[in-house]
């Protein structure tokens, strides 16, 4: 179904989301801001430490305890990449007021909360509490880490800062380790001023019924922010083909993941259905051409695979291999890509990756997480599309649709994070 | 063609779910989903990588084989003899994939087209074995690295170094993959040998939720299950210690900070039953009490800088195995068991709040309710359930009727220290 968007104030919107086939109410709250290396880890921390407490419920022990009561109901914060922007995200969900064994109306107590935690957090002289500050820096910090536990992801990562270095989307999303023990109470009350003041506001509200008070409460909310003047979203990129960076970095690991990174050359109005189903017959499903290829056919690791993501204007491969093995997989992944240029595939191989991708599509509505992130992903769009929408979108690519788009994607680096033993 | 069906209505959540027999033994449950685009079908058998062991058509000696065979069996169940399975869901666009655990291997897919098309496929292609030298040669690169993967992850070291620190005998120390020593010594005549065992229908399940009608799936069950013999199949029982094998494990990985799993062992009497709904929830609910995030234990050691936010404490649970496991990552790994130790006497000492117990077992009630939301969720816990002998919808059922008296009866018998064992994966050692 398509939500129905409306306009709170300047800058801030809530889209409605009447749904009643789940057992829960889900309410997001994005606030987003450009991704800069200077301001990403006072902006990063600021969901976690507004969703630790709110005035009525003064610490996060207490707030746990209501929230408990509140039938399990969960308050989470995170950060995500939209392109070039940097969005705080905090997200309050609770069974249904359908299910609550005592009729309490759950929804309108959520977004009071989440009004109170956001505009009215506790502070003292105007800044952040001292302690709480603390916990969640260390926290931050130990988060930003950690990335390094899951080498798919870290190599991910690594990758796609290699190939984007000095744009906003190389930019880690939760700071950098040194922003976040150079932040202070005063600090991060100047960067939460900022992003209210400053910051594009995006509300979903998915409930049966409609989305009651939350309108209301997030625009006493902003209404109460005073000089609001919100930046101007701008999905542009901007990006300039170079010569290939190859970057191998070494650790103690079994096994290699190698990441080759792709980016659109032609960045003004990419035809993103046709991507994402390339991107499908490339390295998105188990029949793609690498699946088929460096898995089936080569033996040559338990995953390659490919994803894109519309607003960096980038396509990743990736694949876990025997380091020996890595210049085979390598010229295997370009020589499928090669294929797809050529028009080198069967009838078969494409309708199969069409059906593939309008299936994926197909079922975003059916989880309120998939679809809310579904939407949030769209907060630079001037126009929204439902996850349907861009199914049909996919069934209406030609293969020459998806040539071209091959066609256009230019290889930028290759990263590759080895074992230390393998090779001296 | 209905009158087969038993409907199992649940007031609570007014979700309904369908369960039949198939007269090839097959139990079938359709769980529909009103409003919902997409169907989730998922065919099981219980068959797991812990059934390294077990008595074959009432056999009175066990029959042995090599640690990894039922993952191994379910990487090549997806080649049949004339195609692939993938290349088959390629035609009708479903999502499709599998996976083994610990007790059971399952073959699942989701699809918003095709419906009727897909579930012949599924259980066309898990009823037609196809095992060569080659082809079984061939999974071997594959599997090797799907291993070698594993032991780069710190998540699975940290785990699979607690089981064996807390299992002498039980297969769950042995890792599902297996080893690339073990897998080195799978045949194809071990694979149908395991498979013929194992992948008979009064073996197996189905389910299916989302967008189904149950008519429908049985129609397709009558053209597609192959009538097969009741092996009778059972596990051996293992008599397992309860004492844990050792109480400290460490690994050194590349990673940023200590990662801890610590795990109270829970002792088994017949070394191969499961955990019933009332117990699970019980446990969960002391879980929260003690360790969730409005207790005192986790903000205590929050402010004193000794978890972060990864933290998190479960029941893990299986035949003949059960354990309370903390998790998160540490500076200190060894103090954060202290604490949780401390706590634990605390709460069997001052005993279970009134008011903590009552948050706790709604929020538990919350999440049971929540997981109803997903087709994928409904669809893996009906499989689990039935092969541990539970009830479709019991996990609600029993959140809501937990006591207080039964959480601190539970707290008594179990997380000992004697039956707790600490395994550490840090950057240094």
């Amino acid at each position: 179904m398509r939500p129905t968007q409306q306009t709170i104030t300047n800058g801030a919107s809530i889209l409605t989301i009447d749904d009643d086939r789940f057992k829960t109410s889900r309410i997001t709250a994005a606030f987003l801001l450009p991704l800069k290396e200077e301001t990403a880890s006072a902006n990063a921390i600021l969901p976690f430490l507004l969703r630790r407490s709110s005035v009525d419920y003064p610490s996060f022990a207490k707030l746990q305890h209501r929230l408990n009561e509140l039938y399990g109901a969960n308050i989470a914060a995170d950060v995500y990449r939209i392109g070039y922007y940097q969005a705080m995200v905090i997200t309050a969900s609770s069974i249904d007021n359908r299910f609550a064994l005592e009729g309490e109306d759950i929804t309108a107590q959520l977004a009071e909360l989440m009004r109170s935690m956001i505009f009215t957090p506790l502070m003292e002289n105007g800044a952040f509490q001292k302690s709480d500050t603390e916990q969640e820096k260390r926290c931050l910090a130990e988060l930003i880490q950690s990335e390094i536990n899951e080498k798919r992801l870290y190599a991910r990562r690594r990758c796609e800062q290699v190939l984007c270095k000095g744009e906003g989307y190389a930019v880690n999303r939760y700071g950098s380790i040194d922003g976040v023990d150079a932040l202070t109470p005063e600090g991060i009350a100047a960067a939460w001023e900022n992003m209210l003041k400053r910051a594009q506001i995006r509300i979903i509200s998915q409930c049966a019924g409609g989305s009651g008070n939350i309108a209301a409460k997030f625009g006493e909310g902003i209404n109460s922010v005073a000089g609001r003047a919100p930046v101007t979203l701008d999905s542009a990129l901007n990006w300039q083909p170079g010569e290939v960076r190859n970057v191998t970095e070494r650790m103690d690991v079994n096994q290699a993941k190698l990441v080759m990174g792709f980016r659109v050359s032609k960045t003004a109005k990419p035809d993103i259905a046709a991507f994402r189903l390339m991107n499908a017959l490339l390295g998105g499903t188990p029949h793609s051409l690498l699946f088929k290829n460096v898995r089936e056919k080569l033996s040559l690791c338990y995953y390659c695979a490919s994803s894109y993501d519309r607003l960096g204007g980038v396509l990743l491969v990736d694949s876990g291999v025997e380091e020996k093995n890595a210049g085979l997989a390598q010229e295997e992944i370009l020589r499928q890509i090669d294929a797809i240029c050529r028009g080198d595939f069967t009838t078969e191989e494409f309708e199969s990756a069409k059906r593939s991708a309008i299936n994926q599509y197909q079922t975003v509505s059916d989880l309120q997480s998939t679809l809310a992130n579904w939407y949030i992903g769209q907060s630079l769009d001037s126009e929204i599309a439902t996850p349907e929408e861009a199914a049909k979108d996919i069934a209406e690519v030609s293969p020459e649709r998806v040539i071209e788009a091959a066609r256009s994607i230019k290889l930028g680096a290759v990263y590759m994070l080895a074992g230390e033993g393998d090779k001296k | 063609m209905s009158g087969v069906w038993q409907e199992i209505f649940n007031s609570q959540t007014g979700e309904t779910i369908y369960k039949a027999v198939h007269p090839t033994g097959l139990p079938i449950f359709v769980c529909p989903k009103k409003g919902y685009r997409s169907t989730y079908a998922v065919f099981g058998t219980k068959y797991g990588s812990i059934d390294t062991a077990f008595y074959a058509d009432g056999g009175s000696t066990p029959t042995e084989v090599p640690a990894g065979i039922a993952h191994y069996l379910e990487h090549k169940l997806f080649e049949n003899e004339d195609s692939g399975a993938f290349e088959r869901y390629a035609k009708t666009g479903a999502s499709a994939n599998a996976y083994t655990s610990f007790d059971r291997t399952a073959y699942l897919f989701s699809c918003t087209e095709n419906f009727v098309d897909s579930l012949e496929i599924l259980l066309d292609f898990v009823q037609a074995p196809y095992f060569t030298e080659e082809n079984v040669r061939k999974e071997q690169g594959i599997i090797g690295q799907e291993i070698q993967m594993g032991l780069d992850s710190p998540f699975r070291r940290v785990f699979y170094n607690l089981l064996k620190a807390m299992y002498h005998k039980h297969p769950i120390r042995i890792e599902i993959a297996g080893t690339l020593e073990s897998i080195a010594q799978i045949t194809p005549e071990l694979l149908y040998g395991c498979y013929y065992t194992f992948y008979n229908l009064h073996n197996m399940v189905l389910v299916v939720a989302g967008n189904a009608d149950k008519d429908e799936v049985l129609s397709v069950a009558d053209r597609c299950l192959k009538p097969s013999e009741n092996k009778h199949v059972k596990r051996a029982g293992v008599d397992e210690p309860a004492g844990v094998v050792q109480k400290r494990i460490v690994q050194k990985m590349p990673v940023a900070k200590p990662l801890f799993y610590l795990g109270f062992k829970d002792y088994i009497e017949d070394g191969i039953s499961c955990r019933t709904a009332g117990e699970l929830a019980c446990a969960n609910v002391l879980l929260e009490v003690l360790a969730g995030r409005a207790s005192n234990l986790y903000n205590r050691l929050m402010e004193n800088g000794l978890i972060n936010s990864s933290f998190d404490a479960d029941y893990f649970d299986g035949p003949g195995f059960g354990s309370w496991i903390f998790a998160g990552e540490s500076a200190d790994p060894d103090r954060v068991a202290e604490e949780i130790l401390r706590e634990i006497d605390a709460l069997r000492r001052e005993g279970i709040g009134k008011a903590s117990f009552e948050a706790a077992k709604k929020a538990l009630y919350g999440r049971q309710v929540a997981a109803l939301n997903d087709i994928e969720t409904i669809g893996d816990r009906l499989v689990a359930d039935y092969f541990a002998g539970r009830e479709p919808f019991s996990a609600v059922d029993a959140a809501a009727a937990v006591t207080l008296e039964s959480v601190e009866n539970m707290l008594k018998s179990s997380l000992k220290e004697e039956q707790m064992a600490i395994s550490i994966v840090s950057p240094e050692i």
